[in-house]
């Protein structure tokens, strides 16, 4: 199983589990949640994503392919929102499942830096006072 | 030539996207990206750093040196930052 989704809706984790789980029977079930953060000293309002939709579903579902091949994957679940987003919701979930944990382990964090450095999304943080744009870290 | 902009590069030349009359000599990124620069301050404000430009062709990451004359929709970015 190969899936990926790119919504502007909050997606809630527990409910993917749930449904990867009833799916697909694994001995091993990795799921990485990358969520906006909190500043303290300069309070984030919100956080804006853009995003290249076709290019963005192509490089996710090669990249899922890829690491379903390597690892021998029983499934490989991808999600990441786009538009506004605020502290604490969700912002991309990455779910790897395989007979033994190892392999979703390492497949888990391949696609999560892959996409980290790849996918064609641009996060803009809004402050009180004034908004940036996000600059690359690995 | 269809461009897109996305980002930074997009709000500083103030277009999502847009189609360019790209003389026939030239050929390559490299060449495109300089060609950009000279259509106005803007352009050249949002373009004039090339290590910090990515270009797709047709959703696929290309090089600096790549050979632009059959894309379809070219796509200029800065460093993503998804994730």
């Amino acid at each position: 199983m190969i899936e990926v989704i790119i919504q502007e809706e909050i997606f809630n984790p527990k409910e993917i589990v749930e449904k990867i789980r009833a799916r697909v029977v694994a001995g091993a079930m990795v799921s990485f949640i990358g969520s906006v953060r909190e500043y303290s000293d300069d309070k984030l309002q919100f956080m804006e994503i853009e995003h290249y939709d076709e290019m963005a579903k192509k490089i996710f579902l090669s990249t899922l392919n890829q690491a379903k091949a390597q690892w021998d994957l029983k499934a490989c679940y991808l999600i990441h929102r786009y538009g506004k987003l605020y502290p604490n919701e969700p912002i991309v979930m990455v779910v790897t499942c395989s007979d033994h944990r190892k392999e979703s382990y390492k497949a888990n964090q391949f696609v999560v830096d892959y996409l980290k450095t790849n996918a064609p999304f641009w996060k803009k943080e809004h402050f009180k006072k004034d908004s940036k744009w996000v600059k690359q870290t690995v | 030539m269809k461009i897109i902009y996305f980002a930074k590069i997009r709000e500083i030349i103030g277009k999502k996207t847009e189609k360019v009359d790209i003389p026939d000599n030239i050929s390559t990124i490299e060449q495109l990206l300089f060609y950009l620069t000279t259509l106005g301050e803007e352009y050249n404000h949002a373009l004039n750093d090339i290590n910090k430009i990515h270009v797709a062709c047709d959703q696929e990451y290309v090089g600096n040196d790549f050979n632009f004359k059959d894309c379809q929709e070219i796509a200029i970015f800065p460093p993503v930052t998804g994730g």
